[in-house]
């Protein structure tokens, strides 16, 4: 039970900053316009301008997103493995652990991007931010597929389950 | 002008080679038809390798294929975070409901979702509100499919006839509109599901080949490779290049929210999850799927990257796109050698068909099983005739739906498809079969709050208006549901149920 009302928290959480943020309006526009000369292609302009204090939300909005999943992950394990103490606790510092290393990826990618507002340093010929996002937070989940490829039968499920 | 004539022949006979091969496997799909389990779930009896390639090639779909590359080329890294959620929401979508869905599917003998979360829900209401939802998406999702389909074979044409020199060229869509609507339907309705996935399953073989191979031709189209590009890009716009794109923070957030966690609720992905031979085999599968799709969009990627950098340092005239989702087309036809550039249109043609296909079983098991099954509990005669009756109405209530909706504001039908799956049925599925305390009175209210929402979105972006920050209207639909469903069956009182649901929920 106590599960689902942290799950609630972080849902309200989320809608509520979606919700706020619609509500304050834009104030400019921070969501790109079109190219002054090539049509279909759209410019995000001067970041300084356009980002004011939206990382703040953007990054709670993220963390929160993470969160959510981690924990919706957890209801996939084997009721045996739920049941075991020693077991369970493994999991949860598993689920713990990659859960903040996770979390910390996704604010590396907003320090690395604030960092760069005024400068251009480039790694694996993209914006280290981009680099970042693309070689080092986005494969990160493959942690989440190997515990479930690896621990299927221990962990999520086994032809002896009732 | 001899090559450039041969380039466009060769890419019309792959495509007519593919519309071929369509046929012979519909015709061979429906000597192993022999029942609706057949038809809707092929007969559970999928192994692992063809359930992986199918689901992520089923999510690839046009919209991968033509819309990803040009939102690329639009906006730069954007489009990334669409690409970014997909393992996370993957392994969200194997944990919350793979076992479960197909443990209650050979409990209860289940051959569609509705089937699946009337016996969790004890609730024929809930069925009919599922069922419905079913319908709202799979009418959108086909319109975009059946109109993708139709404007890529009329470009082709198009580009055939002036090189040959026939005055047979033509804007109109409507013939190419019915020549795709027949296929599709002579395939769909003789192969059924079991079509759809052996089709699904070498359309992802083609996909993945054809993105790496795709990838190296895009790195190639630009002195200095990808490098050179996001060179380019930076001069012109450093936002584009950065992690965010052109669209900003926010919005990329709620796309990479709405795809994660919308895996969930999409019907054609989770039903594949109904059709493995063994509970066991969601665990190869998982991995398969997600290598599958991150090598696809390798295609997404190089394509829009490239045309981007390559429109910018004005080598490539914008005057002939017609939108930017003519980035994919353009590119093939201009800078690919037309054998690959015909095995990746066969690629395309089979992504459209077999996504197309899988949304018209879905469809027509919610009209002809799931809707009659709300109001009784026995099946209605000759389920199988109907069901592929069912197909063709579904089909053609598409096509006119295609012919009717402004052609440029298709891709939002697309979004308003997907958001409707996602908010309507993510919370239903995704947390119904996860928590005994899951009430139908939330499953309703959450189901008509997710519609409501995509539907008031669709009609904003009608009228040309946009929510702040370009967060996606699918996101808040998504957010709202499933608070409200997790919030109200919070307060609800636990029902009794069924011995084998509620063993099914407990494993």
């Amino acid at each position: 039970m106590k599960f689902w009302w942290i799950l609630f928290v972080l849902f309200f959480s989320m809608t509520a900053i979606v919700g706020g943020l619609i509500l304050w309006g834009e104030g400019g526009n921070r969501h790109g316009y079109d190219h002054p000369t090539k049509k279909f292609i759209s410019v995000g302009g001067p970041a300084g301008e356009r980002v004011g204090n939206l990382p703040w939300f953007a990054a709670t909005f993220g963390t929160l997103q993470i969160l959510a999943f981690v924990m919706l992950l957890t209801l996939g394990l084997k009721k045996s493995a739920r049941d075991s103490k020693a077991t369970w606790n493994t999991c949860l510092w598993f689920f713990g652990a990659t859960c903040s290393i996770y979390v910390a990826l996704l604010l590396g990618v907003f320090a690395l991007y604030l960092a760069e507002i005024n400068s251009t340093p480039q790694a694996a010929g993209f914006p280290t931010s981009s680099s970042f996002a693309l070689f080092v937070f986005w494969p990160f989940p493959l942690v989440y597929i190997l515990f479930y490829s690896f621990g299927f039968r221990r962990l999520i499920h086994s032809s002896d389950t009732p | 002008m001899i090559a450039h004539m041969d380039s466009n022949l060769v890419i019309i006979g792959f495509v007519i080679a593919y519309m071929a091969m369509c046929i012979v496997v519909g015709l061979w799909a429906m000597r192993q038809t022999k029942s609706t389990g057949d038809f809707f779930v092929a007969g559970r009896n999928l192994g692992v390798l063809i359930t992986g390639i199918a689901i992520f090639s089923s999510i690839m779909s046009g919209f991968g294929f033509v819309g990803g590359p040009g939102l690329v080329f639009r906006m730069g890294l954007s489009s990334f975070w669409i690409l970014i959620s997909t393992p996370i929401g993957f392994c969200v979508a194997f944990f919350l409901v793979a076992r479960r869905l197909r443990v209650i599917a050979e409990q209860r003998d289940s051959i569609s979702l509705p089937d699946v979360i009337e016996a969790r829900f004890q609730s024929k209401a809930v069925r009919l509100h599922v069922a419905v939802s079913v319908l709202f998406g799979v009418i959108a999702y086909l319109a975009v499919q059946i109109s993708a389909m139709a404007t890529v074979l009329r470009d082709i044409w198009n580009r055939l006839c002036e090189s040959q020199d026939w005055a047979m060229t033509s804007d109109s869509i409507l013939l190419f509109l019915l020549l795709s609507s027949a296929v599709l339907v002579f395939y769909c309705v003789t192969g059924g599901i079991i079509a759809s996935v052996y089709t699904d399953f070498f359309q992802g073989i083609i996909m993945v080949t054809a993105a790496v191979l795709i990838f190296f031709a895009a790195a190639h189209a630009v002195d200095g490779g990808f490098p050179a590009m996001a060179r380019t890009l930076f001069e012109d716009d450093p936002e584009s290049i950065r992690p965010w794109g052109t669209l900003g923070m926010i919005a990329c957030l709620s796309w990479h929210f709405l795809f994660a966690f919308g895996v969930v609720g999409q019907p054609h992905i989770v039903t594949k999850m109904m059709m493995t031979r063994k509970v066991e085999d969601a665990r190869g599968a998982l991995p398969l799927t997600i290598a599958g799709y991150t090598l696809a969009a390798l295609l997404w990627i190089g394509i829009g990257l490239a045309m981007r950098a390559l429109v910018l340092q004005d080598q490539h005239d914008i005057a002939s796109f017609q939108s930017s989702n003519s980035t994919a087309t353009e590119f093939l036809l201009t800078y690919v050698s037309p054998w690959l550039a015909g095995i990746v249109f066969a690629g395309l043609f089979a992504a459209i068909m077999s996504t197309a296909d899988g949304f018209l079983n879905i469809g027509s098991a919610a009209l002809v099983h799931d809707l009659p099954r709300c109001f009784t509990d026995k099946p209605i005669r000759h389920e199988l005739l109907w069901a592929r009756i069912g197909i063709l109405v579904l089909a053609i209530l598409a096509a006119i739906f295609a012919l009717l909706f402004p052609s440029d504001l298709l891709g939002m039908l697309g979004i308003f498809g997907w958001g409707v799956f996602a908010s309507a049925l993510a919370p239903v599925v995704g947390f119904g079969l996860n928590w005994k305390q899951a009430s139908p009175l939330a499953a309703i209210l959450s189901i008509w709050a997710g519609i409501l929402i995509n539907l008031l979105d669709l009609v904003n972006k009608w009228y040309g208006g946009s929510i702040p920050y370009g967060i996606a209207g699918g996101t808040i639909a998504l957010l709202v549901s499933s608070t409200l469903f997790i919030g109200v069956s919070l307060f609800a009182q636990p029902r009794e149920m069924p011995k084998d649901i509620e063993q099914a929920m407990e494993l």
